[in-house]
Formats: C-alpha cells, sequence, structure tokens
C-alpha cells in the first residue's frame, strides 16, 4: 500500500539525508576555502621575504591604492565629519556640553570611523579593481605566461599589492581622521556656532596617544585583509566573463564584511 | 637515431573526476617539430601546460634532459624554465603594457642587460617579425595576427632552446597563417630550438612539423613523420587526418 505525506516523508529517509549532506558539503566547502586562503597567505609572507624584492611594483601599487584614493577619501572623509557635527551638536546640546563637540567627532574618528569607512571605500573603489585586474590576468593566461617565464606570479603580482595595502591603508585613514574633524569644524564651529577654541582644546585634552595607536593597527590589518581577500578572489576566479564578475562581487563583499567583523574583535582587543 | 630531449613516461591526470589523460608516454626529440595532433578539448593543451610546468601531473614523470621536472626544487625548476619560450593560444599578452614592453618584459626581469642593449634587441627583432612601427601601441589595440607576432617576439626574445606553440594559427586568416609557418620554420632554422606544436590544423602540421603524436582520448595512439601519419592504417588517425564525419570516433 503506498504511503503518502509527513509518514512517507519519514520512512522514507531519503530527504533527511540530503539535507544532512548539502549542509555537510557547505561547511566542507566552507573549510576547504579558509584552507586556500591560509596557504594563500603563508606564500604571501614567503614571497616578501625572499628575493627579488620589487620596490617599484610596490610604489606602483602605491600610488594606485592609495594616490588614486584620494578624492574618494576626501569626500566620504569630509561628509562623516560633517554629519557627526550636526548628530554629535543635537545630541549633546540636549545635555548642555556642545563644548565636547570637538572630542567627540575626534574620538569616533579615530578610533572607529576613519579606520573603517576609509577601508570600505578603498575596498570598493581599489580592491575590486584588483580582484578584476588579477581575474583578467588569470583568464587570459597572463598569469601562465609569467610563470612560464619562470616569475613567480605571487611574487610579481600579489606580494606588491598587498605590501601597497599595508602602507596606504593607514596613511589614508590618518587623512581621513584630519579631513573629517575640520568636516565637523566646518559644521559645529561655523555653521552652528560652537566656538573654535573649545572644538580643538577639547580635543586635545580628550584623544590620547593610545586613541590613535589602535586606529593605526586597525587600519594596517583592514588594509592587509582587503587586499588579502581581493587578490585572492581574483587569484582563484572562474571560467570566462561570468567567472571575473562574481569574483570581484565575493570580492567586495567577502573583504566588507571581514572589515566589519575584525573591526569589532580588534575593538574588543584594543579598548 | 636523434637525441631525446624531453620524456614524458606514463602521464595521468584528471579534473573533477574526469580524466584527460590516461597514461601519455612520448620522447621528443631533440632539435626538431614534434606536432601534437588530436581533436578539440581532447588534452592536448592540458599535456602541454604539464610539460612547461604549469599543471602537476596525478601520475608520471616529465624528465627534460633526464632531469624531473615534477621532483625539482623551485630554483631548479626556474633555471630549467629559463630555457623554454611559449607562444600561447590567446598570446596571452599583458594588456596593461606596450607592444615594446610585452617583448622587452623578460630581458628586464631575467636578464642584467642594460635598457640600451634591450632596445635594441627588441628594436631588431620587431622589424624581424614585420612589426614596425607598433612599438608604442597597448595590445587590445593590434590585430590577432599581430598580437600573435607580438607574442612571438616576446617567447623568442630570450634564444630559447624549446619553444612551444599552442595552436599558433587558429582564428587567422590564411596569409597570416603562412606568414605565422614562416616565422616558424626561421626561426626553428636560425635558434635550432626543439619546437613543439600543438594543432588540430593539418596542414600546418604537414608543413612545419618533423615528428607528430596524435593523442586520442587521454593516450598517444601514433606517432611518426608527417608521411607515415598520412599513410597510417589506424582507422582513428584516418578520419582525424581527412575530417570525416563517420568512422570510429564518437562525435559528441
Amino acid at each position: 500500500m503506498p504511503r503518502f505525506g509527513l509518514v512517507a516523508w519519514l520512512e522514507d529517509g531519503r530527504p533527511m539525508v540530503r539535507m544532512l549532506e548539502q549542509i555537510g558539503t557547505i561547511v566542507i566547502e566552507f573549510i576547504r576555502e579558509t584552507g586556500r586562503m591560509g596557504i594563500f597567505f603563508a606564500s604571501f609572507l614567503t614571497g616578501v621575504f625572499r628575493p627579488p624584492f620589487r620596490l617599484n611594483r610596490i610604489i606602483q601599487q602605491i600610488h594606485f591604492i592609495g594616490v588614486k584614493s584620494l578624492f574618494v577619501i576626501f569626500l566620504t572623509a569630509s561628509f562623516t565629519g560633517m554629519v557627526l557635527g550636526l548628530q554629535g551638536y543635537y545630541t549633546l546640546r540636549k545635555f548642555g556640553s556642545e563644548a565636547l563637540l570637538g572630542s567627540a567627532v575626534a574620538l569616533s574618528l579615530i578610533r572607529e570611523l576613519g579606520p573603517v569607512l576609509a577601508a570600505l571605500m578603498v575596498t570598493g573603489r581599489a580592491g575590486s579593481a584588483m580582484a578584476a585586474e588579477i581575474g583578467i590576468m588569470k583568464i587570459t593566461e597572463q598569469v601562465d605566461a609569467l610563470e612560464v617565464m619562470a616569475i613567480n606570479p605571487m611574487k610579481y603580482l600579489i606580494v606588491p599589492k598587498m605590501m601597497a595595502g599595508l602602507v596606504a591603508m593607514p596613511l589614508l585613514a590618518a587623512l581621513f581622521d584630519v579631513i573629517g574633524i575640520y568636516g565637523g569644524y566646518l559644521v559645529g564651529v561655523k555653521l552652528l556656532g560652537v566656538s573654535s577654541g573649545s572644538y580643538f582644546s577639547e580635543m586635545e585634552t580628550s584623544v590620547v596617544f593610545r586613541d590613535v595607536s589602535s586606529g593605526i593597527i586597525k587600519s594596517f590589518c583592514f588594509g592587509l585583509l582587503l587586499t588579502w581577500v581581493c587578490c585572492y578572489k581574483g587569484y582563484t576566479t572562474g571560467h570566462g566573463a561570468e567567472g571575473v564578475s562574481k569574483a570581484t562581487t565575493e570580492a567586495v563583499v567577502l573583504a566588507s564584511v571581514l572589515i566589519l567583523v575584525v573591526d569589532y574583535f580588534l575593538t574588543s582587543i584594543l579598548l | 637515431m636523434t637525441q631525446t630531449i624531453i620524456q614524458l613516461i606514463d602521464l595521468h591526470k584528471s579534473f573533477d573526476h574526469q580524466e584527460v589523460l590516461r597514461g601519455v608516454s612520448l620522447d621528443i626529440p631533440k632539435g626538431m617539430t614534434t606536432a601534437i595532433i588530436g581533436r578539440s578539448g581532447g588534452g592536448k593543451s592540458v599535456l602541454l601546460k604539464h610539460i612547461v610546468g604549469l599543471i602537476q601531473p596525478d601520475r608520471g614523470r616529465i624528465l627534460i634532459d633526464e632531469k624531473n621536472m615534477t621532483a625539482l626544487g623551485e630554483t631548479e625548476r626556474d633555471a630549467l624554465k629559463s630555457r623554454f619560450g611559449m607562444l600561447f593560444q590567446g598570446a596571452a599578452l599583458f594588456d596593461s603594457l606596450t607592444v615594446f614592453d610585452n617583448i622587452a618584459f623578460p630581458l628586464r626581469e631575467k636578464t642584467a642587460l642594460s635598457e640600451l642593449e634591450i632596445q635594441e634587441k627588441v628594436r631588431r627583432l620587431l622589424k624581424e617579425l614585420g612589426l614596425n612601427g607598433m612599438e608604442s601601441k597597448y595590445p587590445a589595440e593590434i590585430s590577432g595576427g599581430m598580437k600573435k607576432r607580438v607574442g612571438l617576439a616576446r617567447a623568442l626574445i630570450t634564444e630559447p632552446e624549446i619553444m612551444f606553440y599552442d595552436e599558433p594559427t587558429t582564428g587567422l586568416d590564411p596569409i597570416m597563417e603562412t606568414t605565422i609557418h614562416e616565422l616558424i620554420t626561421a626561426c626553428h632554422e636560425r635558434f635550432h630550438s626543439t619546437d613543439i606544436l600543438v594543432s588540430h590544423n593539418m596542414k600546418e602540421v604537414y608543413t612545419i612539423a618533423h615528428h607528430v603524436a596524435m593523442l586520442h582520448e587521454g593516450l598517444i595512439i601514433e606517432q611518426g613523420t608527417p608521411e607515415e601519419i598520412r599513410n597510417s592504417k589506424n582507422p582513428i588517425v584516418q578520419q582525424f587526418i581527412s575530417g570525416r564525419t563517420t568512422g570510429p570516433i564518437q562525435l559528441d
């Protein structure tokens, strides 16, 4: 006699097995991907310390990641600072402590928003370009061509980009902080009438070296993280144009998510 | 008897459970042009990539001058690779570099030549390959035939002992095809290199190859001189070289 519905489903057992199989596949794929990323990072590390050192390529990449991101950093930093000035002013006014606006803006930028937002903007601008560039080089056999010429593509392509990320990111974050502080100054002091003296003097007393150093450590980590993810995704791209577009999207999404996740843990360590 | 320079011994390779090479054994004679023929997607390019070290075999050995390529350390393998030159199917030019910089690339990266010597060498080769006036163009701005010639120039600039050609004329017009053939033959005569050619174009194979091996379903099923291949009794070889749709080869 044929059975139907839930009874048959349970007796059958196969859907259950299939579901478990699917979960298993996802878990295994996750572990594999993590392992591959780990190996990629390890070969980056060996590439860093073994000659030839390509200083020219690193400088080129610092120009690409750093200098060419200046405009977008300038725009986002100034508006972030301005909105912080605005929001901070209205919140602080409730407690009658508008004078603290300077330190509120500076602390939130230096400790948190500067490194994180700068890293997110660089991911969108340079990270996506990196993933696409490496991906296209991969599918058009340019990476193979390097290898046939006995030029290690890891050392030639990846190491300079990741080193450049390490150098450029803290500088961009610092710039973000400074521009943001002046954005807050523009709104808080020039528009809303907080006194210029208290804006800067409160800032001076409340920002300590530890705040600055934690911001720098963060942006170091983000610089490495975003170039690592984007280079890895580009380097392991699939076939054809679709493969490259997928790799680019995944690179930006994964790098952005990881920046925020790592930010939480770094904050809890550095606080 | 000619000397063997490359020896492939029982190469196996699978991708995602699909066996591409199922035990390829082949001796490649020194100083000659060996063509590897076979159907598209039959693993010819994969075989070539094994020899140049881009793919590692699942099983088997690749001996180059009796040195086991798969077991060498990075430094020794790089030393071996510096004797190679390869013309890729899509030319694989670096698209962020100009034609001149592409050709100069291997010299700048791998030799201690001065920029003046490099410029002179590159200009001479550009002239020989009929690429005058193309120096400052980018790969995206030149035609397919020119890309192939630039790719050839980039491979030849280091005067390699062993040249690999992965379908050098696919997608080119007949005149450009003949031009490339003449260039390959001229280079072979000048450098006395060992050439390995992957192709499914029989006209090309008859024109430039001295030795032919047919790869079919992951195995070398026949080898010999072009004349021997032309007169082969093997029905698979006969069907392939005459291009018939009926015969022992299953069409998919």
